[in-house]
């Protein structure tokens, strides 16, 4: 038997015969592997960074909350929420988990200068500041502080509402519709205006914070001056202790294990920032699953070239494919010697494109590039929660199995046009024309 | 003992809806070590012959006996086995694998054969050098002239030593000089090695070498003469 060695040794000499057309076809693999590779590292670099941003910027790892609350979590009822968040608050911290309550209401916030609609969140500064890190991300001004009519705003909403924190105080007013659940589970709603002042903006690596968006001390809304909460909280947000700001919530922040360390009534559920994040998931998946069609096609257009070269190639040797048979070779050998050839130009292709993808992606896994501005104009989306740097990832199994799919997709994509050849008589390809 | 045994052998071709009957019942037995021609003119089915004696085509009718085997029973991967094994083809185009080098060419059927590196150098050395071409081993066939590549495709052939050499016009591309000197190679390799070759042509000069000559008319045997 010849060995696949021999087999091989002819069909890397084939590629030589040609060359004009073996490099062009191999540029074509190289083109599409590099852009595979590189969108791949963008996406994941994307998604990864939104993933930690949505955990250490917007909600943290879970929310307790009443169950009716996240079902309809879309109509934002505040008249679902809860009291007594002290006492679980006191057991998670004993469980090692930092917890901070927030009621979150939406209403109008009106400057000297304009209006816009505004999620506002009521917080503790200092419960906050454990779970979230945005916190520490005040463009201007400084974070609110308990006990005062204080906001900050992200600041795209300070720049819609005109909001100069170098002119002095910037007092603005809370217009807002507080909704109350009476006994009998009608909804009562009573309009409320509270004046505030601004004093800082935030501008952090999650553009959901920097969108329309304000936070304000959740004690001073307690009364009648405020939003008549008497100690009831929309949610409390929860964080593992231990965990890093780099990783993403494991086990020990899941629903179950978090709900084994409290005592909960049957009205109230742990939800996780997956089960909060499911828009962003599934606009994830859509945004990679596009993407990856998109880059397939230049995948689908490189085998394309690939299958023609192969095809011109068995076309043009069909004398020699004849002559080879007679020399004694099956037909299994052909086509593994044209699987070989075709796969040999995958490989370098794949070679090249994995330098060329690395090399691209190099500057944008160390240095990113900046989108701020685009990102400005978006506002906050459902999409990417990434605010300003978008940055890559290396994804070595993608890189690898980019090269590996493309070598033996290319070699595959020989199978039937020498498989139609060593069908012809032996006779008819030595006469060929 | 018989190397081709030919049986009443039929050959039918279809062409644009019109069946053209090349071979017509033909039966030749062509024993071990011969040195022979088939001759006769341009369709005359003589090259159909040869081709379905080296297993290049199926029969329509009859038997034809290879090395023993009744090649109309066999799969087309046990064909490409006995071609390997038992056969090796001149043809008169050469149809050298340009991308190797001569003795690369020559050598590649003892590859097929999987022999071993050490063998296989050995033996290609010695037909090159039977062949009068140890100075362009390494050359490509593109690089040598008509007569050159002849002699590396009957190096190429006999490097196996094969039971059968068949040899479809061998000399058609060549002068009549070059010509001669490859007749009288493939007679002193028949002699020295004592292969069995079976020529198709239909130059003079061939037939006069040949041994045994046999004539074919309009897909029929008409005159076996053994000189």
């Amino acid at each position: 038997m010849a060995g696949n060695r021999e087999l091989a040794k002819i069909a890397l000499r084939n590629l030589a015969r040609h060359k004009v057309k073996t490099v062009l076809t191999i540029l074509a693999v190289m083109v599409s592997v590099s852009l595979y590779i590189f969108v791949d590292s963008w996406i994941s670099g994307m998604s990864m960074e939104s993933r930690r941003n949505i955990v250490n910027y917007e909600m943290g790892a879970a929310k307790l909350q009443s169950k009716l609350y996240f079902e309809k979590k879309d109509e934002m009822p505040i008249y679902e929420n809860f009291a007594g968040w002290e006492a679980y608050q006191k057991a998670l911290d004993e469980a090692g988990y930092y917890s901070a309550p927030r009621f979150v209401f939406s209403g109008t916030l009106f400057s000297v200068d304009g209006s816009a609609p505004i999620v506002f969140n009521a917080v503790d500064p200092v419960a906050e500041s454990k779970v979230l890190r945005y916190t520490t991300y005040t463009e201007a001004g400084r974070y609110i502080q308990n006990g005062a009519f204080e906001i900050v705003l992200g600041t795209i909403a300070a720049k819609k509402l005109k909001i100069d924190l170098t002119k002095g105080p910037n007092p603005v007013q809370i217009s807002a519709v507080i909704d109350i659940k009476d006994s009998l589970g009608k909804i009562r709603h009573v309009y409320q205006l509270i004046p505030a002042v601004v004093v800082g903006t935030i501008n952090s690596p999650n553009p959901v914070t920097n969108a329309n968006i304000a936070y304000i001390p959740l004690d001073v809304l307690q009364d009648e001056s405020g939003m008549m909460l008497e100690g009831h909280v929309t949610e409390l947000l929860i964080r593992d202790k231990n965990r890093g700001d780099a990783e993403l919530p494991g086990k020990r922040e899941s629903a179950a294990v978090i709900s084994a360390a409290l005592d909960l009534p049957s009205e109230l559920g742990i939800f996780t920032w997956i089960d909060y994040s499911k828009d962003y998931i599934d606009y994830e998946k859509l945004e990679i699953g596009a993407t990856k069609v998109l880059t397939m096609l230049l995948f689908v257009l490189a085998f394309l070239g690939i299958s023609n070269t192969i095809l011109m190639a068995v076309l043009e040797r069909t004398k020699e494919i004849g002559m080879m048979r007679a020399l004694g070779m099956t037909d299994n050998q052909m086509v593994l010697i044209y699987m070989f050839e075709a796969g040999f130009l995958g490989l370098i292709g794949s070679i090249f494109g994995i330098i060329l993808g690395c090399a691209i992606n190099y500057p944008m896994v160390k240095y990113g590039l900046d989108f701020s501005e685009m990102r400005e104009a978006m506002g906050a989306d459902a999409s990417f929660r990434v605010a300003s740097l978008f940055r890559s990832t290396w994804n070595i199994s993608v890189i690898i199995g980019a090269g590996v799919a493309a070598t033996l997709l290319s070699a595959c994509m020989a199978f039937f046009p020498t498989r139609r050849a060593v069908k012809m008589p032996i006779t008819d390809s030595l006469r060929f024309e | 003992m018989a190397v081709i045994k030919a049986k009443n052998v039929l050959k039918d071709y279809h062409l644009e809806g019109q069946t053209i009957h090349a071979l017509r019942g033909v039966s030749l037995e062509f024993k071990s070590g011969e040195f022979a021609a088939i001759a006769g003119p341009s369709g005359s089915g003589k090259s159909t012959f040869l081709h379905l004696a080296g297993c290049l085509d199926a029969i329509t009718g009859g038997t034809m006996m290879v090395g023993g085997s009744d090649v109309g029973k066999m799969t087309r991967k046990d064909l490409a086995l006995l071609r390997r094994h038992n056969i090796g083809f001149i043809f008169q185009a050469y149809n050298l694998i340009p991308v190797l080098s001569v003795e690369e060419n020559i050598s590649f059927p003892l590859t097929l054969l999987g022999v071993d590196k050490k063998e296989i150098k050995e033996r290609t050395a010695k037909v090159l050098a039977d062949v009068g071409l140890e100075e362009m081993a390494k050359r490509k066939p593109k690089e040598m002239s008509g007569g050159q590549q002849q002699r590396v495709a009957i190096a190429r052939a006999l490097v196996k030593k094969p039971a059968l050499i068949l040899a479809d016009e061998p000399t058609a591309n060549l002068d009549s000089k070059i010509g001669r000197e490859i007749l009288e190679l493939m007679l002193s390799l028949n002699e020295s090695e004592g292969c069995t070759f079976i020529f198709s042509t239909h130059d003079q000069m061939v037939m006069d070498y040949a041994r045994r000559l046999v004539r074919i008319r309009d897909g029929q045997v008409e005159a076996d003469e053994v000189k």
